[in-house]
């Protein structure tokens, strides 16, 4: 089970509440795309993500950054039942998309990095070491299925 | 995945950029990989302190940041430019080069932070391509 602080609860309800999905959803999913351009096979019915700036400027990948980046409230409202939380997003993304759990790293690891962009220096180590920590735990969620 | 002219280009007009803020840089990065990443802090038992932002992170920050620096320079010959560097992390530091990536995640963070309108997700591509190269050159010794 894991162990949050009152600290880290703070933390991260606090990073969460002044990210705004809307604009950080569509960032971190198209950098994702962008980044790690494998990724592009699961969206083949996207339509253009020939280009960064086709990427950036399209509206499925928008609506979709949105959609994944949603699905993370449900983990911060609550912290001690992540792991039953996405149990049908887990089998979900497991069994029926077949998507490689080394990407939910990677999109964590995108996320991370766009937080860093819109926080500046007030995402400093202790809050980055406690965020990293939220998401690896969301990450091993989702990748329940697989084992 | 090589590095295309592009990316070489991509990667020297960004390190002009953040070059003034070098040795902030190569702290912040530092400091971040002892506190998020605490098996790193192995490598450092010797220092009187570990915390982000003392005087040997500050100091070992610079040496670092200034590795990449070179690598920077010598961006069209890495491993050839790293090699002296590479049998240092091999013979005698022997890092596990797991650690590399680990330093690499927090170098993008930092550059992230610091430089978030420079930090664009064609410049996060290519410095993620050269930093994951320098790694691979850095390796290059080890067995």
């Amino acid at each position: 089970m894991v162990e949050w602080s009152d600290s880290e609860r703070n933390t991260i309800a606090s990073v969460w509440g002044k990210i705004n999905v809307d604009e950080i959803g569509p960032q971190t999913l198209a950098r994702v795309l962008i980044v790690y351009p494998w990724t592009q096979r699961y969206f083949g019915s996207f339509g253009n993500l020939s280009s960064a700036s086709a990427i950036l400027g399209n509206p499925k990948v928008a609506n979709h950054g949105k959609t994944v980046l949603n699905a993370l409230d449900k983990a911060v409202k609550n912290l001690d039942g992540i792991k039953g939380t996405y149990s049908e997003l887990s089998q979900l993304h497991c069994d029926k998309l077949n998507v490689d759990p080394d990407n939910f790293r990677l999109l964590a690891d995108c996320l991370t990095i766009v937080v860093a962009t819109a926080f500046g220096s007030a995402f400093n180590p202790a809050v980055q070491a406690t965020w990293q920590k939220f998401l690896s735990v969301v990450v091993a969620a989702l990748s329940s299925r697989y084992f | 995945m090589s590095l295309s002219a592009n990316d070489k280009a991509t990667v020297k007009a960004l390190w002009a950029k953040i070059s003034p803020k070098a040795e902030d840089v190569g702290n912040e990065a530092l400091s971040r990989m002892l506190y998020v990443y605490p098996q790193t802090k192995t490598y450092f038992s010797h220092w009187s302190d570990l915390t982000p932002g003392s005087a040997p992170v500050r100091k070992h920050g610079k040496k670092v940041i200034g590795g990449i620096g070179l690598a920077v320079e010598k961006i069209d010959d890495l491993f050839a430019g790293l090699l002296t560097l590479s049998e240092l992390h091999a013979f005698q530091l022997r890092v596990d080069p797991a650690n590399f990536r680990i330093l690499s995640h927090n170098i993008l963070v930092v550059l992230a932070m610091l430089f978030p309108d420079d930090f664009t997700p064609e410049a996060h591509l290519a410095m993620d391509k050269f930093l994951a190269r320098v790694a691979l050159a850095l390796s290059d010794k080890y067995r």
